[in-house]
């Protein structure tokens, strides 16, 4: 056996696999040939120190909420379409529960300075009571609802500014003017709101005005996130 | 005499039945996971998470890439969840994905974005996991990182983590011959490494 | 001699992952109703449903792309992986999959087709229309920019463009449909629920209803035409703060209170039955005997 057959037996010797004959000529080798001793030497140190490394290693952070996030893609939109009568409990865990999923595909970049879709609001009117800088109604439990709606949207539309390095810009410029149809419609509402406040389907449709437009921030985030 | 066999016998016994247990309670788990109890999924990735972070970070020699990887490995998971039919461990069931996952360096286009988060901190890239292994293994570690993708998944799949070569093989997608190949080059280049 | 052979067989050993493809044609076994999930960022995605137990992916994978083609016990998932930016990564799929699977579709910048499936299909897109067809019992299609046409679908359909027009033909069981300025029409088929919503858009229901079957319409400036066969049976609750409403199946509508201009209308034809409610802002509302 020359030293070069030596070298491609050895492994097959060290993990036992060599049978009889053919184990015993690696050793007869091996016993004459200081050179592949030291080559054997050498494998087995590197077998010990190979199976020694731990295998359990813990990662340096955290990584169940980046798999929590990525599994919270494949759910289908689980809020229910349409609110059926104006229910105030109902509707403040709605818009947390909103809030909640605009905090989820939120990443953990720290925000950029955000460019905020305003509205403008009509003038005073008679039944007013108590509007708050022009861009609320007057049901104060209402108007708490509108105001975490909009704080998602705002939330949302953020972290789509903040993709325009892959995002094409106008794809941005076609998601703001659709928000612009929106914003349109919900100041019509608002107006009618206005002349009838207690008008409970005018409340309604002002509602789910407002989840429409979360809706699709949230649908074009999400889809934004695979690229 | 007999009292010491009498201790192993009861011991393994005692080891048998927690053995038991732990698979009944991974089973229960498994199912609710399956049901779409996603809290039931974070305790059995708790429970796997080092495993399969440990075989990622071998096999890539990556401490971030390893991060996405053992990501992708567990979201994975959740979408097959229902090809697990508890006839094994679930760390088992795991083991073809995570070397699956571990062996496409292609990145998925999903991770993107993990990334981006990743090297906008700066403390991310000088993060390295705790690897407790003396001197002699760090060496090992930085030649193992210089081998080609292909020899050092065979060398950390039988050398690391104790596989044959049919199991590499099938693993792998080889013929074993291939993968004694393989692991011929990979030891001839650490040795050469770690020797010189 | 022996040592070269070594290396040359390790060096023809290259996993099949790490070979780029242009043009591509896979199968792989599946199972009849398993799943099969597709991700295409960019370009055409053609789902088809077959009688086989098999999942085959032919077409062509942009430059910079690859193809990832996985599959598990009753899982199969394709997806177009790349290391550039996806969006210029166009790749054309033409699937073909059990056709009792249920299909789940991703795309951006992609459009998507499903035909043939009758397990359940669901499919997103933002920049791409998305056309299904066949006995689907479940069908979930989303889109931004692009339309969204069902046909023949039976069971619980959910159909949403935001610019693009969400038009149902000969699809029957529940609906929830719902587009910002695109138009809105169900055409055909028999109904037990539908409630539609749009923004801007024109709703047009023009199908038969269930007798215990509900449906709403609500739109903010959007026009609604209602048009159902003249022997429904049902309550109708209709209501618009400054549209018009015209009645061919009943009374007038009355204006509510002399300070706002709301005009409301409840009516019931035939015995009743069904529950029919429409409401808008100022979109006009027009309820007709379909012909």
């Amino acid at each position: 056996m020359t030293c070069q057959e030596l070298d491609l037996r050895l492994d097959d010797w060290l993990d036992g696999a060599l049978a009889g004959d053919a184990a015993r000529e690696v050793e007869a080798h091996l016993a004459g040939c200081a050179a592949c001793r030291e080559r054997e030497r050498q494998l087995r140190q590197l077998l010990a120190h190979a199976a020694a490394l731990p295998r359990s290693i813990a990662p340096a952070r955290d990584l169940w909420p980046g798999i929590a996030d990525e599994i919270g893609r494949g759910w289908s939109s689980w809020l229910a379409w349409g609110t059926r009568g104006f229910q105030p409990l109902a509707l403040a865990a709605a818009a947390a529960v909103v809030l909640g999923v605009a905090a989820l595909v939120f990443t953990r970049i720290a925000p950029e300075r955000v460019r905020t879709v305003t509205v403008t609001m009509p003038a005073a009117s008679p039944s007013a009571t108590s509007f708050v800088s022009g861009e609320t109604v007057s049901d104060p439990e209402l108007a708490q609802a509108e105001r975490e709606y909009e704080e998602a949207a705002r939330a949302l539309l953020e972290t789509l500014q903040r993709r325009s390095s892959v995002l094409p810009a106008e794809d941005l410029a076609r998601v703001e003017s659709h928000l612009q149809v929106i914003d349109r419609a919900l100041a019509q509402v608002r107006e009618a709101l206005v002349k009838d406040p207690e008008n409970r389907e005018l409340n309604r449709l002002l509602v789910s005005t407002h989840k429409k437009k979360v809706d699709v921030l949230r649908r074009v985030v999400r889809l934004s996130t695979a690229l | 005499m007999e009292g010491l066999v009498g201790v192993v016998i009861g011991e393994t016994r005692i080891a048998m039945r927690e053995d038991e247990d732990r698979r009944a309670t991974e089973l229960r788990l498994v199912r609710q996971a399956q049901a779409g109890d996603l809290v039931a999924f974070e305790r059995l990735y708790r429970e796997n998470e080092r495993k399969v972070f440990g075989l990622c970070f071998r096999m890539s020699s990556d401490p971030a890439l390893a991060e996405e990887l053992t990501q992708e490995v567990f979201v994975r998971a959740w979408r097959k969840l229902s090809s697990f039919r508890g006839e094994s461990a679930f760390s088992s069931w795991l083991y073809p994905l995570t070397v699956n996952v571990a062996l496409s360096e292609r990145r998925s286009r999903r991770r993107r974005d993990a990334r981006i988060v990743a090297t906008e901190d700066p403390a991310s890239l000088e993060r390295a996991p705790r690897s407790p292994a003396p001197e002699a293994g760090f060496d090992l570690e930085k030649a193992m990182a210089a081998l080609p993708p292909g020899a050092r998944a065979v060398f950390v799949l039988h050398d690391v983590e104790g596989r044959t070569h049919e199991e590499i093989a099938q693993l792998l997608g080889l013929a074993p011959g291939t993968s004694k190949a393989q692991l011929h080059r990979a030891r001839r280049l650490l040795r050469e490494a770690l020797a010189s | 001699m022996r040592r070269a052979a070594l290396v040359l067989a390790t060096v023809l050993a290259v996993p099949a992952w790490a070979k780029a493809q242009t043009t591509v044609d896979q199968k792989r076994p599946a199972a009849p109703d398993g799943t099969v999930s597709i991700e295409n960022v960019a370009g055409t995605i053609k789902v088809t449903g077959w009688d086989k137990a098999e999942v085959q992916v032919k077409g062509t994978v942009g430059d910079g792309g690859e193809l990832s083609f996985e599959s598990a016990a009753k899982s199969t998932h394709i997806e177009i992986e790349s290391d550039r930016n996806p969006m210029g990564v166009k790749s054309d799929l033409d699937i073909y999959v059990p056709a009792g699977s249920a299909v789940e579709i991703e795309g951006f910048q992609a459009t998507i087709t499903a035909t043939g499936v009758t397990g359940s299909v669901k499919a997103e897109t933002v920049n791409g229309s998305i056309t299904q067809s066949g006995a689907a019992k479940s069908v979930e299609l989303q889109s931004v920019n692009g339309s969204v046409d069902v046909t023949k679908a039976n069971g619980r359909v959910k159909a949403e463009s935001v610019n693009g027009s969400v038009v149902l033909h000969d699809a029957s069981g529940e609906l929830e449909a719902s587009t910002v300025h695109g138009k809105l029409h169900v055409l055909g088929g028999s109904w037990q629920r539908a409630e539609m919503e749009s923004v801007a858009g024109t709703v047009r229901f023009e199908a038969a209803i269930g007798p215990r079957a509900t449906v709403s319409i609500e739109t903010v400036s959007g026009a609604v035409q209602l048009l159902l066969p003249a022997a429904t049976s049902a309550e109708f609750a209709v209501s618009s703060f400054s549209g018009q409403i015209t009645n061919e199946l009943g009374p007038a509508a009355q204006k509510q209170s002399k300070w706002t201009p709301q005009t409301e209308l409840s009516f019931t034809t035939g015995s009743g039955g069904a529950r029919v409610t429409v409401e808008t802002l100022s979109g006009a509302i027009e309820i007709r005997k379909r012909p």
